[in-house]
Order: structure tokens, then sequence, then C-alpha cells
């Protein structure tokens, strides 16, 4: 009995660790969509380092900020950023990019990688927002849920050397190092966030069950199935992933806190009775 | 009557690079009957003959000393899409009158589009066994001549982690325009060179861009050609002019460049992905245009820091960066530097190599003020504590207030780009710099709190580190036009803007006394 009332509040307080750090996509879904093993996946919530860095400089905080990576450079990092609206697809960087856009309207010669974005109604942003230096690259999209009060950022980041060869990635690493390859990896990614998102935000909040759950393929809403004729987002199964709606967790958390502690409290009375 | 041979010593034996082709004269008709043991050949898809499926043997008897030739004549050929091996097939030169056949004659043995040369002592018994094929040595960038810096084959093929190498496929730019420029050591005979032509052409296609005849190594083959736009992949290969034109067509290739062992840089095999094994990237003008036209724009990110304007200087050819408090000038670089992944972004002299600048950035720079907030610092910072801290309880055990120990000087190898992942925006750091190994010296204000645990409450630490700023083409599209930009440096800049040109960059820094508050056991 003694054990039980401890092992309940121990069991709640895991689970919620777990669910508090749970990325806006799997590692499974991840490696699914780049083609990748998931089993050299591994994925890192660096959100607190990530704000603390973000203040420093004086930029705006994120929601939630995971790195997936492999630890044999086999593997170029994902980095997924989630904020409010605004905070990742600046005005500043609208504007410039706005800018950029028109000026190589007008000179249709000058190369430029930068891209208007539209993954559907309402998923707005911008991509082919590349960078490289003596240190290596990076490609990076950002787009907007205006009707979710959201931006989403996907970074690929690669390092000062090509990638590590890997047998039975070969597909994967001849086609991250192109333009179309990335482009596509990063799309794919953007949509399957942006419709965990959405499903997240959408969904009525629920008491989350004591058990961690893994829900059946979600169909994406039909206005946000922009690349719906692409097979691999189709079966690609997406959970209702809470890891992003942050509000949604704030709300409901408090009650499993409270819960928790009210445990403890009975726990202790009882035996404080026995004793 | 048997007479003497000549006293012609046999090329070394050694065993054939290019398939196997042996012959042999038959015993019981040892004057005019050759067995011939073909073997499937290596470095190729098939023997292509003359009509592409099949192999054709050509004889061409040539005096010994004068190296008079004799016509050549077709002795045999087989045709077939899939020609088994091996394949034991014998001609008699009684069915060919005229063919002298003495001692004083070699012969010239064509198989297909490859010679093969032995000695053919006719009155013996065996045909010389070892048969000496032609062989494609090395193939160096002549983009500016006057080096052998940038060339083929590696010592290895691709690279399992680490800085630097392997340029493999080799990057290179025209010397102007389109035009590019090959130098290729050839391994061929002196006697048959005239007849070997060496040639270019991209990677799955048929159309030979240039060609010309071969010079035996050590001199070098110098070849020219037209490359087709952008910056496609090349192969260069050699084989017989069989239709006397000149010209190596591509019904004549008999060989195809790969030289570089099939090894990782650890020595493992490779066995997958050798599609590029040996190949050249060739970067013609309007695409070097095209990539610093990109690039002068820090890449398509705007509101990038330092990062984008170390690339805008790299763009540009500029010897000024935001932020950098220095320039020094008159560095040299060599093409052995061991982290230039491609030994192109330098004018190389003979000796391979270069003077550069480097960009200095002095402590209180954006670069440094980010560095010293970084999570390298404060890993190394850790680790340099953890490591003394036999020191520094001795030092400071018994000792009142908070002793300073200077502890021994620190080398850290560090990623940026793993090390500052947590970066929202762009990694300035990882970007600018890349890995690197960061030197310094940390001092530690500390006391003793028991026999194995410190308390450290402020630390002091400062020191530098260095970086060459070059690209590797294969660490995705964007360091891509940062590299064809760096191959474009020797040929295609101008002296206005040396675009493309590798240079140094120094951080330096330096916290000062600042809070640590952490314990450290032993």
């Amino acid at each position: 009995m003694l054990r039980t009332w401890f092992t309940i509040p121990l069991a709640c307080f895991v689970i919620a660790s777990i669910q508090a750090s749970e990325p806006p996509i799997t590692v499974a879904d991840l490696a699914h969509l780049t083609g990748y093993p998931a089993g050299k996946l591994k994925v890192k919530d660096e959100t607190a380092s990530a704000n603390e860095k973000a203040a420093r400089k004086k930029k705006p905080e994120c929601l939630s900020h995971h790195v997936y990576s492999s630890e044999d450079g086999t593997f170029a990092t994902v980095s997924v950023a989630i904020g409010k609206k605004g905070t990742l697809l600046t005005p500043e960087l609208d504007v410039k990019a706005k800018e950029i856009l028109e000026k190589a309207a007008l000179t249709p010669d000058a190369p430029v990688k930068l891209r208007a974005l539209s993954l559907g109604p309402g998923v707005q942003g911008y991509g082919g927002l590349g960078m490289a230096g003596g240190g290596g690259s990076m490609d990076r999209s950002v787009v907007s849920l205006s009707n979710h009060d959201r931006d989403i950022q996907i970074t690929i980041l690669f390092g000062e050397n090509a990638l590590t060869p890997l047998a039975g990635a070969d597909a994967y690493q001849q086609s991250i190092v192109t333009s179309e390859g990335v482009n596509a990896i990063i799309e794919k990614c953007l949509t399957v966030v942006s419709s965990n998102i959405v499903a997240s935000t959408e969904k009525p909040p629920t008491v989350p069950s004591l058990l961690p759950q893994r829900t059946a393929p979600a169909t994406p809403s039909s206005d946000q199935t922009p690349m719906a004729n692409d097979s691999t987002l189709a079966s690609t199964p997406v959970p209702q992933s809470p890891a992003v709606g942050v509000e949604r967790r704030a709300s409901v958390w408090p009650w499993v806190v409270g819960a928790i502690l009210a445990l403890i409290v009975i726990g202790a009375l009882v035996l404080k009775r026995r004793a | 009557m048997i007479t003497t041979p000549p006293q012609v010593p046999p090329p070394t034996p050694k065993e054939p690079k290019c398939g196997s082709v042996k012959g042999k004269a038959d015993p019981n008709d040892s004057r005019r009957r050759f067995h011939f043991l073909i073997e499937q050949p290596t470095g190729h898809e098939r023997f292509a003959s003359h009509s592409d499926d099949g192999i054709s043997i050509w004889i061409t008897p040539y005096k010994r000393d004068t190296g008079a030739k004799q016509e050549s004549r077709q002795i045999m050929s087989f045709y077939g899409t899939k020609m088994a091996y091996p394949r034991d097939e014998s001609v008699r030169f009684a069915d060919h009158p005229g063919f002298e056949t003495t001692n004083d004659y070699l012969v010239t043995i064509e198989f297909i589009n490859v010679i093969y040369t032995g000695t053919a002592d006719m009155d013996g018994l065996t045909l010389y066994e070892y048969l000496l094929p032609f062989d494609i040595e090395e193939v160096i960038s002549d983009q500016i001549s006057g080096n052998e810096c940038n060339k083929l084959p590696t010592p290895y093929y691709r690279n399992a982690g680490g800085t630097g190498g392997p340029n493999n496929p080799m990057l290179m730019a025209t010397r102007t325009g389109r035009v590019a420029n090959l130098a290729v050591k050839m391994n061929v005979a002196a006697a048959v060179s005239s007849k070997i032509f060496v040639g270019v052409r991209e990677v799955g296609s048929t159309t030979i861009l240039g060609s010309t005849v071969s010079i035996p190594s050590p001199g070098k083959t110098l070849l020219t050609f037209t490359a087709n736009t952008g910056h496609k992949i090349y192969e260069v290969v050699a084989g017989y002019d069989a239709n006397a034109n000149s010209a190596l067509e591509n019904s004549e290739v008999a060989r195809v460049f790969e030289k570089t062992p099939k090894k990782d840089s650890s020595g493992g095999a490779v066995t997958t992905n050798l599609g590029n094994l040996d190949k050249i990237i060739i970067v013609e003008q309007g695409q070097y245009v095209s990539s610093k036209n990109w690039l002068f724009g820090g890449g398509n990110t705007p509101l990038t820091d330092y990062a984008g304007d170390i690339l805008e200087a790299f763009a540009k050819g500029s010897t000024t960066v935001t932020d950098a408090t220095t320039t020094t000038v008159g560095i040299v670089v060599t093409s052995t530097h061991p982290s230039l992944t491609h030994q192109v972004g330098a004018k190389w002299n003979a000796t391979c190599q270069d003077t550069t600048h480097r960009f200095d950035f002095a402590n209180g720079t954006e670069p440094s003020d980010d560095f010293e907030a970084s999570n390298a610092l404060k890993t190394i910072i850790d680790t340099v504590i953890q490591e003394n801290i036999a020191a520094l309880i001795t030092h400071g055990a018994g000792k009142p207030g908070w002793p300073v120990l200077t502890l021994p000087n620190f080398s850290k190898p560090n990623d940026f780009k793993i090390s500052e992942s947590a970066d929202i925006g762009v990694n300035e750091l990882h970007l600018a710099f890349g890995s690197v190994t960061i030197t310094g010296t940390l001092q530690v204000s500390f006391r003793v709190l028991n026999p194995t645990t410190i308390e450290v409450g402020t630390i002091n630490i400062g020191g530098s580190f260095d970086d060459l700023y070059d690209f590797d083409y294969w660490s995705g599209s964007n360091a891509q036009s940062g590299s064809m930009v760096q191959a474009g440096h020797a040929s295609l800049s101008t002296a206005a803007n040396p675009s493309g040109k590798i240079f140094y960059t120094r951080l330096n820094y330096d916290t000062g006394w600042r809070a640590l508050g952490k314990n450290f056991i032993k």
C-alpha cells in the first residue's frame, strides 16, 4: 500500500516530464520523411538554452526548440523551432524577404534561392533562407500559421565537411545536398509540424491519460493539405502531440499537479493515522 | 634451325591492370599459332569493340630496333552483346600471309582499343605472358599552370569525419569562359604513345569534349577542352586511335581514369557511392559569376551579422570585414593545409604555396562576445577545471579565503555546429568558424570545501582560435555555391575583386573575472 502511494505520484511526474519534452515531430516521422534510419536519430529539447541565447541577443524567445541529430555525422542536423506568430517570421524578416523577392522579380538573372512558401490557407512564409560560411551551411524555412498564432521554423545544418557516408542512407545523403532535396524535406517537415499544431490547438482540451498514447495516423484537414498529392505525406503518421500546444499544457497540468499533491497529502495522512 | 632470341630484356612482369590478356605460342605450332586467354576486364564494363558490342583483335608487327611497323591486320573478331569470359582463342599467322613474325619483330596486339605490347619470341615457345597495358596515372588541374597542387588520385576516397580532404572528385574551374585545362600523366610505352589518345567526357555522356595524343610520363599530356555550362562532373579517358583520325572517339575509349584506393580516411573499404571516384567537377565562368552574386548578399538570409559579413568579404575578395579589428596580410597558406577540403582558392606556386590574409576579431567584438557566452566555452571551463581538480585541491587546501590558481594552458577541439545547436536564428559562430581548436588560459578563484570538493567562485579565461575559411562542395547546396566561387578564384576572379580567396580568421577572447559559482568533485 505504501509503495502504491509513492508509485502513483512518481508515475505522474515521470509522464509529465516526458510529455513536456515531446518534440513537434517524432523521430520516427522525421526518419520516415528523410529516409534516414530512425535508430540513429536522437532529439534534444533545446528550448531553455535557445531562449537564453535569444534573450542575450534581445531577440524574441520561442515556445519550443528541438534539435534532431546523429552522433556520427551521417545526418544533417534538423532544428524545429515554434514560436508565437511574429517571433520567428518577424515583421523585419518579412519586409526584407519581400524586398529581395521584388528585386529578384525585376532582375530575373540574379540568382535568388529565397522563395515565398504557401503550404495551404493560412500557412505562409519563406523558404530558401540559406546561408553558408567557412564553418558550414544552413537551409532555413519559416512559416506563420495565421489562424493559430504560431510560427514554425525548420533549419537544416551542415558542418564544414560532407556528411560521413552511411550504408542504407545513400538516397538521403545524396538528396540532402541538393537544393531540391533539402527544400522537399523541409517542406514535408513543415507540413507535418503545422498539421500537428492545428490538431493540437483545434482539438478540445481533455485531461490526458496517465499512460503515454500514440494515436492512429491523423488525416490532415482539407485546408491543410497543400501537398496532398505527396504519397509520402499521406502515409506519414501524424501524432496528436501536445508538445507544441504549450498553452494547452499550461491549462491542463496545474490540475494534474494538484491531483498529485492531493494524493501525496492523502497518503501522508493515511500513513500518519496508521502510525 | 633455332636461333637465339635477341637480348632485349622483357618488361618487368606484373599483373595486368586492365583485365588480363595473355598469349602463348602453341607448343605444337610454335611459329604460327598463338593462344589468347582473355579474362574479364577490370575497370571496364566490357570490352567495347569498334562496333560497340564485341571484341576485335588486331596485330601490328613492328621492328624491334627501328619501330618500323607493318600494316595492321584484324585477325579476329567476336560480336555479341554479352561476351563470355574467359575466352580462349587462337590465331594462326599462317592464315595471314605477309606477316613478318621473326625474332626481329615485336607485335602490338590490339584487343578492341586496348593496346597490349609484348615481346613475341617467334622462335621460342612462349609469347611474353605479362602484357603491358597503358594507363592513366595522374590527372592534374591545369587551371593555372606551373603547379601540381590540385590533382588525382587522392590518398583515400571519402571523408569519414574529421576536417579537410579528400578532394575527390577534384574541384576546379575553367581558365576562362568554358575553356578547361588538364594535365595528364600517362603510363604508356613510347613506341605506341602516338596512337594512344587522352580525352575527357561528362560522366554519363558519350561525347568526347576534347582529346589529344598521349605523352609518356614523366611528361604531361596537356588537354584543353570546352566544358559544359554549370558545374558538371567529368572523367578522363584514354584509348587507341583505331581509325587514325587523331582524335579519341567514344567507341575507342578503353580506359577510364581510376586510381584512388577504394578506402576511407580510416582505411575502411568503400564499396558504395563509387560513381564519383576520380571524377572532376569543373566550374565554368557563368556558374562562378552566378554563385558569386548569390554570395554577395550573404546568401539569401537577411539580417545576418558577422557570418554574413565574412561571407561577403569572401565573395568580394575584400580584405576588410565589419568587426574584424585588424587584417594581417602576407600569411602563407599551403595546398596541404589539413583543413583545406579542396585545393582551390589560391594561386598556388610551384611549391603549392600562396599568401593570404587573416581577419582578427579582438576581444569585445560581437563574434568574441558570442563565443564568451557560448556553450563551447562553458564546456571548456568545466572540462579544464575537472581535469585539474587534484592540483586545485592541493593548492587550496588549508588556505583561507579564495585562493587563485592559473591552470596549465589548454587546447580543446570544438565544433560550433554541435555546441551551439540551440540557436534559434542563424548560428553565426557555426557558419563563421565551424570546427576549431580553442586554446587559452584559465584562472580560477576557488576554495576547498572538503578533501574531494571545491567551490569555484569566479574564473578568468582568455585565449584564441584560428580557422581557415574555405568550403566543401558536398556540405549542402549553399556551401556548394561558396566552393564554386573558391574554385574560380585562381583564374576567374579579377584583381579588383579577387573573389573566392581562402583566408584565415582568428578570434581572441578574454572574459575577465566573472562569476561561476559551481562545485566540482574529484
